[in-house]
């Protein structure tokens, strides 16, 4: 919140009527009440993580009688005799190397299409745009027969290779609108003082694209944390599986016996995205207004 | 696009540059000679910054949309191999009843999660738009669900919710409405997806915030003066103001609604469960391909898909070009 | 730039893996004697469907492999059922099946008759199987797998609800008696539990059906449907009056059951089902204070009853291994070390060995399933040729569509006819 606002918020509290007051009390209360609704679900499966496992999925209440952490214990198990940690780091793994690939593939190819001019230029703005829209079923299939071709299937490099070969258009194109931001007459004057085109990227545009690389960091490290379809097509060693390979074979191997089980693994899988949402949240609501990224 | 040398098309660095830009060397004719120079270092620059794009979009984007296009013309079995059979994939289809069971599923979902959805979320992104103590937190907690709505563990958190006896049933059998679970429920099933798609109306919502934030305050200040009614300053002034960032939401929201896969997939499995209720086109292209190992089929399933979002978008851009409102664009 | 240092570090990473996986092809390829050893050890990997438990009890013994057989590592991993034929199939495409994996006779075709196994005949020890147990192991006169255990089909009922209800299932019922009796013990029941749950979605039953007239699921080449729509519509017709007056679960309900069952969740009081299953289901039901107990299937002929033996699961080895000879140790290992076979128990059935069956432990459980066997030995018929390679996806699709029946979505007659068209597009896909 800006000082501006802070400040003119005290003026207007002094000269606030009773009336004002009840408004705004109603205002909160109802918009409390909305968002109970809205978070019902994440505050149920919390409450049923901790409760026994008989009643866990027929309990509606928000309140488990009687709290057990059994079901955590459980969960830190993993599947398999591999443990959950193992897990965590293989999702941890692919985010992270996606979050690296993203960041330094799609600025500089945002660099190229925003900022130099070179033949083809348009078009492969166009292509990236058009990318954009397409259906990613498309290329489902041969994308696998290519990778299988390779035998690189049952390894991270088909779920992250996109990400080094700047083929995320929507990172592309929030990169492109960052750039769209910084004034010209920085590279200008670089130029001027002999600086090439790699030096005005990564010494001088790079670092005040700092926002955009957060923002496009945090939505890699998220998306790639949440993919479920590239890792059920590319990846059948249990040991190498992401989170959500493991919760789904953990819902078909355990399935409604262990419903408490399966609750605590849910939640405990979702937490890194949740820490990141609440460290971050400025900036991916900023992300997403300006650039119209999607969450 | 630009014949002309991409120094002159630009503002020149004038007074209204940075305060600390140098002031500019050299004679006149330098600077064109350098001119020249630059445009070649440009182009090499241009390209060499391209490469791993270039790269991928060869290798990853247009090699693989060309094959499988190919491959939508053979009966490509992903053991067997195939042969070249022209349009049959394409006749077979249309003989297909499965086609239109997934057709009219994925219409269903797309014909009601996006206009609910974005309804929803303009409706919260008008509240949160007021000035308020603790907009900040509202907004984040609103946003937070459209993180997580897709992944996985939701997907099942969702399957708890709606199963027989589960928090859903519960309640409504409280209202006296004693159908079961969703889950069990063929011709409700659709609403789990529905409503999952509604609960991460935060990422619309964000961008309608940004859009109403916009929208200048004199325009509301002028026709209060007139007496207009809330609702008169929602259609006359909000919406149009609002257009461009509506259209936006509505293509984005429903070019992605037609490509739902993982939700889809884990609350009906590979076969769309309940009695193929939730056979989501993208879980049949799935299933054809990776279960069936009909590729070539699988391809010209996946062909139609594209065809289809590409005659939406196109639809919506025509629409939009009659609908659509851009303040004090000259375009 | 560290983006140039990631790739070639990457990149050298990947040709430095290959490489040594090259080299250890050479090495164990080069060497006559056995290869890998204590120093340096050669890795198979063996994969197998199944729970947690099964995976525990599995684990321990490729552990216990590892020890008396030093120079080899096992790999292992496992998925449950549909998962684990979702990943098979997929990596039979890019030739990259592990080492020693689990079978199914339904999908061994499928596997046998693209080449991806390799012929067992002389690699692994065939000498001390049980008379008529290998028969299901040979693709185009080639062995191609060995079986764990074998199993039939039978009726598992609640021998507490039926007694209850004074029901009983005399020997060469007929389907119509068993009808009858689910109606008796549902009404005796009340409430949330059924004496009988519908049958008629599983395509091994029709099958059975079909085997009490004659008849086949598949023509002899495994190229057809060996049977009309109208056979199909009087299956698929079988459990409605049992659903009109409420005598089985309707689907909504039983649909939910899923990956558990009926007998597990105290729900049902019979269905028929593979004997061995009865493995899977008796400890849960005693759990509820109940009993279970097999019976011969109804037949329409009490003379014959259409059962034949088969295998609930084989070993196969990929005709891509680098390592046959270890990969043929480990599953001589499993199926006849007596202390293997000892942890293994009757986790996968009742060992299909002679040793097997000398060195495992037989708790209650497995001597009813022997008993059942003992009893029903006489009916046993040869068995139906392996299933088409389709047949998976068939066996789904069969189920599907029958759910779109249940669910009132199809009449029994469109539904048919949609089975027909999708049986038939599958089956001509692969041929």
């Amino acid at each position: 919140m800006s000082v501006k606002t802070a400040g003119g918020r005290v003026i207007v509290r002094n000269r606030r009527t009773t009336a004002d007051r009840a408004k705004s009390v109603v205002w909160h209360v109802a918009m409390l009440a909305v968002l109970a609704i809205v978070l019902y679900p994440l505050l149920w499966v919390v409450t049923a993580s901790l409760k026994g496992n008989t009643d866990i999925i027929t309990d509606t209440s928000l309140w488990p009688k009687t709290i057990t952490w059994e079901h955590f214990a459980n969960a830190f198990d993993g599947l398999a005799g591999i443990p959950l940690w193992r897990f965590f780091w293989n999702s941890t793994l692919i985010a992270v190397l996606s979050v690296i690939g993203v960041v330094i593939s799609c600025s500089m190819t945002a660099y190229a299409l925003g900022r130099l001019r070179f033949p083809g230029r348009t078009a492969m703005l166009g292509i990236v745009i058009a990318t954009l829209l397409l259906p990613g079923q498309v290329m489902l299939i041969p994308q696998y027969l290519i990778f299988s071709e390779l035998e690189v299937t049952n390894t991270y490099v088909p779920l992250v290779i996109g990400k080094f070969l700047a083929l995320e258009s929507f990172f592309v194109f929030l990169y492109i609108q960052f750039l769209r931001g910084i004034p010209r007459e920085l590279d200008q004057a670089a130029k001027i003082d002999g600086a090439g085109h790699f030096r005005i990227f990564f010494s001088i545009l790079l670092p005040l694209l700092r926002p955009a690389v957060v923002t496009s960091s945090i939505f890699t490290f998220i998306w790639s944390w949440n993919d479920f379809l590239g890792p059920l097509i590319y990846l059948y060693d249990m040991e190498k599986f992401p989170l959500p390979r493991l919760l789904q074979s953990y819902s078909n191997t355990e399935g409604v016996t262990n419903w408490g089980g399966m609750m605590a693994m849910t939640l405990l899988s979702l937490v890194p995205v949740v820490l990141f949402f609440l460290v971050f949240q400025k900036f991916l609501i900023k992300g997403i207004a300006t650039s119209g990224v999607k969450g | 696009m630009s014949a002309t040398p991409s120094t002159a098309a630009e503002p020149t660095a004038g007074a209204a540059g940075e305060p600390g830009a140098p002031p500019v060397r050299g004679s006149r004719g330098a600077a064109k000679r350098r001119a020249s120079a630059t445009r070649g270092g440009e182009r090499l620059a241009g390209y060499t910054f391209m490469i791993p794009w270039l790269i991928g979009t060869a290798v990853l984007t247009i090699g693989p949309m060309a094959w499988s296009l190919y491959l939508s013309f053979t009966d490509y079995h992903l053991i067997r191999g195939g042969d070249w059979i022209g349009l049959q994939n394409y006749t077979a289809i249309f003989d297909d009843p499965m086609f239109y069971r997934t057709i009219r599923v994925t219409l269903l979902y797309v014909l009601i999660a996006v206009p609910v959805k974005l309804v929803a979320s303009l409706l919260v992104a008008m509240l949160l738009s007021q000035h308020r103590r603790g907009m900040g937190f509202y907004r984040a907690a609103f946003y937070m669900p459209s993180l997580i709505a897709m992944s996985v563990g939701v997907a099942l958190i969702w399957k708890a919710l709606f199963s027989n006896n589960g928090v859903q049933d519960s309640i409504m059998s409280s209202f006296g409405w004693d159908g079961g679970g969703f889950l069990g429920n063929p011709s409700v099933s659709i609403l789990m997806l529905v409503l999952l798609a509604v609960w991460s109306f935060g990422a619309p919502m964000v961008i309608f915030l940004a859009g109403l934030m916009q929208v200048p305050q004199e325009l509301y200040e002028a026709a209060d003066v007139d007496g207009a009614s809330k609702w008169s300053k929602f259609v006359r002034i909000t919406l149009p103001m609002l257009s461009p960032v509506i259209f936006f939401n509505v293509l984005m929201e429903t070019v992605g609604a037609f490509q739902l896969f993982g939700p889809a997939y884990i609350i009906g499995g590979e076969s769309g469960a309940p009695a193929w209720s939730t056979l989501f086109y993208t879980v049949r292209i799935y299933t054809l391909a990776f279960t069936d190992f009909r590729m070539g089929y699988a391809s010209a399933y996946a062909w139609l898909l594209v065809l289809a979002v590409g005659v939406v978008t196109v639809i919506m851009f025509r629409a939009a070009k009659r609908l659509v409102f851009y303040a004090g664009e000259d375009r | 730039m560290i983006r140039h240092q990631y790739r070639a570090k990457r990149r050298t990473l990947l040709t430095g893996a290959t490489a040594a996986a090259a080299l250890g092809a050479t090495a164990a390829c080069g060497d006559d004697g056995p290869a890998g050893t204590a120093d340096d050890p050669i890795t198979i990997s063996f994969e197998w469907w199944g729970d947690e438990a099964r995976a525990e009890i599995t684990q321990e013994a490729v552990e216990l492999f590892q020890e008396k057989n030093e120079g080899i590592k096992v790999r292992t991993n496992f998925s449950d059922f549909p998962t684990y034929w979702e990943s098979m199939t997929t990596r039979m495409a890019g030739r990259d099946l592990p080492d020693v994996l689990n079978m199914d006779y339904s999908r061994l075709l499928q596997f046998g008759s693209n080449g991806m196994l390799m012929p067992l005949e002389g690699l692994v020890d065939t000498s001390d199987f049980l008379e008529g147990f290998l028969d299901t192991g040979y693709v185009n006169d080639e062995l191609v797998a060995v079986p764990i255990a074998g199993n039939t089909l039978g009726l598992i009922y609640r021998s507490d609800w039926y007694g209850a209800a004074s029901v009983s299932l005399e020997p060469g019922y007929s389907w119509e008696d068993y009808h009858q009796a689910v109606r008796e013990v549902t009404a005796s029941l009340g409430g949330e539990q059924w004496g009988g749950g519908d049958y008629a979605g599983q395509y091994h039953f029709m099958e059975l059906w079909l085997r009490q007239q004659g008849g086949s699921f598949y023509t002899e080449d495994g190229t057809a449907l060996n049977y009309d729509k109208a056979r199909l519509t009087e299956w698929w017709s079988m459990n409605e009056p049992l659903h009109a007056d409420g005598s089985v679960p309707p689907i909504s309900v039983s649909s939910q059951w899923a990956p558990e069952n009926g007998f597990v969740l105290d729900k049902i009081g019979a269905d028929l089902g593979w004997d061995n299953f009865l493995a899977w289901y008796a400890p849960s039901v005693a759990e509820n204070g109940g009993a279970l107990t097999l019976a011969a299937p109804p037949s329409l002929d009490p003379a014959n009853l259409g059962l034949y033996l088969k295998p609930s699961m084989q070993l196969c080895i990929s005709a891509n291994s680098d390592y046959p000879d270890e990969s043929a140790k480990l599953i001589d290992f499993l199926l006849t070390d007596p202390e293997a076979i000892a942890i293994l128990g009757t986790n996968r059935g009742i060992p299909a060995t002679n040793v097997g069956r000398e060195n495992v432990e037989i708790d209650e459980i497995s001597q009813q399933v022997l008993d059942y066997e003992a009893g029903v030995e006489q009916y046993l018929t040869s068995p139906p040729p392996p299933p088409p390679s389709a047949t998976g996806s068939i066996e789904v699709k069969f189920a599907e569509i029958y759910e779109q029946v249940l669910y009132g979505e199809l009449p029994v007659a469109d539904a048919v006819d949609t089975f027909f068209t999708e049986a038939e597009t599958l089956l001509a896909a692969e041929q």
